[in-house]
């Protein structure tokens, strides 16, 4: 079993974290066991989806169960490992799968899918950088005003971020900001 | 033996035996996929799980060896969630598109899946695909289709030790493959096949158009037997030259035809055609390497094997002494019939003796073969023309007709009743008897550029004559093969292609040429026997000679009789009902009734009326002997280059040398060439000694 992944920091995304680690795993090198190969390569999917905010509701139940098998049915203890590793992340941080499966956020804030951006309100000069910046064009509002991200075109690249200077731009988890709904005029 | 029980089933196993066979072997069906009888278990899949003795954690029936009294449930529940998960896990990768894929219907997986009624749609699914490779010769790979089972893999690595296919790792996942991308021909495949046999799905595949050429799956697989006249088995012959036992391949060969020396010269090798090297390069040399083998037979050890049966009170007449009548007469005699061979030449063999030149088969070499027939017990007489079968039918049980096309036939142009016009049939037996042949003077016209024509041609170069061998067909649609073509030129044999026969021209009763004009195209309408020319104007000529010969078909000759007592058609051939003439008791067969063929059609012919004759002489008509125990080495080991090797040839002898006798004009392989060129055979007969897979229906019991 792999510890490492059962002392992850509150920077760290549990789901993100394993997902990487059944990326470099052996077993999807070698393909010599269905269970090993083939479960692996549903922890892959499947983790990637929930990253991604695209998970079922089954999911969690399902990756336990071909988890279960790995550990019980594989040919060598490469793929016994990974199943015990995964089983034993999905035990500790049970409550970070569920909040990303119900797709309520990424605590961590790794999962870029649940990342927001935000312009507070009491810090944007209006000076329009951050839309000069962006490439998606997600950002509303003229200068002088208050700019406001628009949700639905931000791709989360972040980019918006560096570019204030007036430290007015924040990432967001689980926890949001209240900022305004639209542009309003830039009182400072 | 070991008694255990599996499904509430008591079942006798063998010591060391894996709990799945015993149970597949008492008719128990347990779904498995990685597993195959002739490779060793791995227990990858986990279909095949099952628990035993009560236990709750299933294990693979496939790497658990029987114990005595071991109770085994393959139907316990938590083995049969192991077993469906696994499937559904594989579905869940796999192409969906069953109906697309060239194994439909033939597939494991998709018949284990169907019999367990699984899918894989609870899963994330998601097929890896991979570019079809179609590039290597014989071999398709379609590794979309890859279930990883590793059943090609071992029999590659373990079962032939060439150690092409391994796992490959690429962006699409794991598949089975060659490493680094190379084709199979620069990895060292040597295209034996086995990948192919065991792949349970439509990943490794026979090319497009190798298969179903045949009438059975042995035949597709094994095509040189197939495509041989006689069905000789050619791939067990060519290990035994490999091996260096060329006894064994001697006797091989012997198991059905009682020329092997005369094949090994002459014979049209059909087989050669459907060799599957050809597909590499060059296809095995297999005419060839039988001469070496009769050549190299020092023991004969074949003479004291074979079946005699004790004798019947039958006799039996042969009419004619050729391939057919010979191989008949050998066959009627083993069976244990009193056989008469009839003659109307001085010396038995038919065209061996008396038509095929001296270069291309030489005498003593036929005669040894015929007189091993004739001290088998066969009788016979020479210069007995009979004229009337159902005459000879009086006198014995059943009789055989087997008088080839001996009659030369002539064209009917002015001129060609002239005594310096001939036919090639009497020709070429005055050739082989060392005749005079002054008759035909120093300048000599052979009309027709079959393999007769040639024959005709080289043997008269080599009685130092001026040769013209013209014939209506363009120079690149000549009827001979092309070794006749490029030795005939090299030994100054003169060829007019494309030309149409005017008349024969002669002063004071002599011929003096062959007048003929050039046509650019011609066709010949079978039915009608018409030939359809577009002529060249103006290109009128006469090709000057003291002689003509007319190589432009034969025919049986009997129909020159006032009554031959059987029924004949408007052609001179026998009316026929399969090997039965008109009359009960006389049978036919051979180019009598075929037409002009090849040895080995006549010999096959041969084969098959002694059977058709020995049935209605009360007998089985069982002829088929073994004269040699098969003990093929399926571990072929590496071979680096083995896809380019070379065909090798015989050498053939300078144009000069040649022409001045009348010798074979090929020396056989030495023991190094023979080596070289048996080494090159695929072996594609190895593929035939895996077991087929038996899918789930084909078990008794209520397995369904």
């Amino acid at each position: 079993m792999n510890d490492k992944l059962l002392k992850l920091s509150e920077t760290q995304c549990p789901v993100d974290e394993l997902l990487r680690y059944v990326r470099s795993h052996r077993c999807l090198d070698c393909g010599k066991c269905v269970f090993g190969y083939e479960g692996a390569a549903q922890l892959e999917l499947t983790l990637t989806d929930i990253t991604m905010k695209k998970s079922r509701s089954t999911d969690l139940a399902q990756l336990t169960k071909v988890c279960r098998y790995m550990r019980e049915q594989s040919l060598c203890d490469d793929g016994v490992e990974l199943g015990d590793t995964a089983l034993a992340v999905f035990e500790q941080y049970g409550d970070e799968f569920a909040a990303h499966v119900a797709k309520k956020g990424c605590k961590a804030g790794v999962c870029k899918s649940f990342v927001t951006y935000h312009i507070l309100a009491d810090r944007c000069v209006g000076c329009g950088d951050c839309v000069d910046e962006c490439e998606d064009d997600a950002i509303l509002g003229k200068k002088k005003f208050i700019h406001v991200i628009d949700q639905d075109e931000c791709t989360q690249c972040g980019k918006c971020l560096s570019a204030c200077e007036e430290d007015a731009i924040v990432k967001a988890g689980a926890v949001k900001p209240r900022c305004p709904a639209k542009p309003i005029p830039c009182k400072r | 033996m070991v008694k255990l029980t599996i499904d509430g089933q008591a079942v006798e196993a063998r010591e060391g035996q894996s709990v799945l066979h015993a149970a597949l072997d008492g008719g128990i069906y347990i779904p498995h996929l990685c597993d195959h009888p002739d490779l060793e278990a791995k227990g990858g899949c986990r279909l095949c799980s099952v628990t035993v003795n009560g236990g709750q954690i299933p294990v693979p029936a496939c790497t658990t060896i029987v114990e005595e009294g071991m109770v085994v449930d393959s139907r316990s529940e938590s083995a049969e969630a192991v077993r469906r998960t696994s499937m559904e896990l594989m579905l869940a990768t796999h192409p969906a598109d069953c109906t697309g894929c060239p194994k439909y219907g033939k597939c494991e997986l998709q018949s284990i899946y169907q019999y367990m009624g699984v899918n894989g749609q609870d899963w994330r699914q998601k097929s890896r695909p991979v570019p079809t490779d179609e590039k290597n010769p014989l071999i398709s790979h379609l590794f979309t289709r890859c279930i990883r089972c590793g059943r090609c893999i071992r029999a590659c690595q373990d079962k032939r030790g060439v150690k092409v296919l391994e796992y490959i790792r690429d962006s699409s996942g794991v598949h089975a493959g060659v490493p680094e991308g190379k084709s199979l021909a620069d990895a060292g495949c040597r295209f034996c096949g086995a990948c192919i046999e065991v792949c349970p799905t439509g990943s490794i595949m026979d090319a497009v158009g190798i298969m179903g050429k045949h009438q059975s799956y042995a035949d597709d697989v094994v095509p040189c037997r197939a495509e041989c006249p006689a069905h000789i088995d050619i791939p067990a012959y060519i290990r035994a030259v490999r091996e260096g036992r060329p006894g064994d391949a001697h006797a091989i060969i012997r198991e059905k035809v009682p020329f092997p020396l005369v094949l090994g010269h002459i014979c049209n090798h059909l087989c050669e055609t459907g060799c599957k090297r050809t597909e590499l390069n060059d296809p095995m040399g297999i005419r060839n390497l039988k001469r070496f083998a009769v050549e190299h037979d020092t023991e004969q050890a074949w003479k004291s094997k074979g079946f005699q049966k004790p004798r019947t009170d039958k006799r039996v007449a042969v009419i004619g002494s050729g391939p057919c009548g010979l191989t008949a007469a050998y066959y009627l005699n083993k069976l244990g019939h009193d056989v008469t061979v009839l003659e109307k030449r001085p010396q038995l063999g038919g065209p061996m003796t008396s038509g095929i030149p001296g270069y291309r088969l030489p005498l003593e070499g036929v005669m040894e073969e015929i007189r091993y027939i004739i001290d088998s017990g066969v009788k016979y007489e020479v210069n007995r023309e009979v004229d009337n079968a159902a005459a000879l039918r009086a006198d014995y049980d059943a009789v055989l007709v087997a008088v080839g096309v001996s009659k030369g036939r002539k064209l009917p142009l002015p001129g060609a009743e002239l005594p310096q016009v001939h036919t090639a049939m009497d020709v070429l037996a005055d050739s082989r008897a060392e005749a005079d042949l002054s008759c035909l003077g120093q300048t000599v016209c052979v009309i027709g550029a079959g393999s007769v024509g040639y024959d005709v041609a080289r043997s008269l170069v080599r009685s130092g004559m001026t040769v013209n061998l013209a014939c209506i067909e363009q120079a690149d649609k000549i009827l001979a093969d092309k070794d006749d073509q490029e030795e005939g030129a090299q030994e100054g044999v003169n060829l007019f292609p494309g030309r149409s026969f005017e008349e024969i021209e002669a002063a004071d009763g002599k011929v003096t040429g062959l007048r003929v004009h050039t046509v650019l195209s011609s066709t010949y309408d079978r039915a009608t026997g018409k030939v359809t020319e577009v002529a060249e104007e103006g290109s009128q000529m006469v090709i000057p000679c003291d002689s003509v010969v007319f190589a432009t078909g034969q025919h049986t000759g009997l129909q020159d009789y006032a009554d031959f007592g059987i029924e004949l058609n408007s052609r001179g051939y026998p009316v026929m009902d399969g090997f039965k003439t008109s009359e009960d008791g006389i049978f036919a067969a051979g180019d009598a009734i075929t037409g002009i063929s090849f040895v080995i059609k006549a010999i096959q012919q041969g084969r098959e009326v002694t059977a058709e004759i020995d049935r209605y002489l009360g007998g089985d008509g069982q002829i088929d002997e073994a004269l040699v125990e098969r003990a093929a080495n399926p571990y072929i080991g590496q071979a680096e280059g083995f896809a380019a090797l070379p065909r090798v040839e015989q050498e053939l002898r300078d144009a000069s040398e040649r022409t001045a006798d009348n010798m074979d004009v090929y020396h056989t392989y030495t023991c190094e060439q023979a080596q070289c060129e048996s080494s090159r055979c695929l072996q594609c007969d190895l593929r035939l000694q895996f077991q087929r897979v038996k899918l789930w229906n084909e078990y008794g019991g209520d397995n369904g």
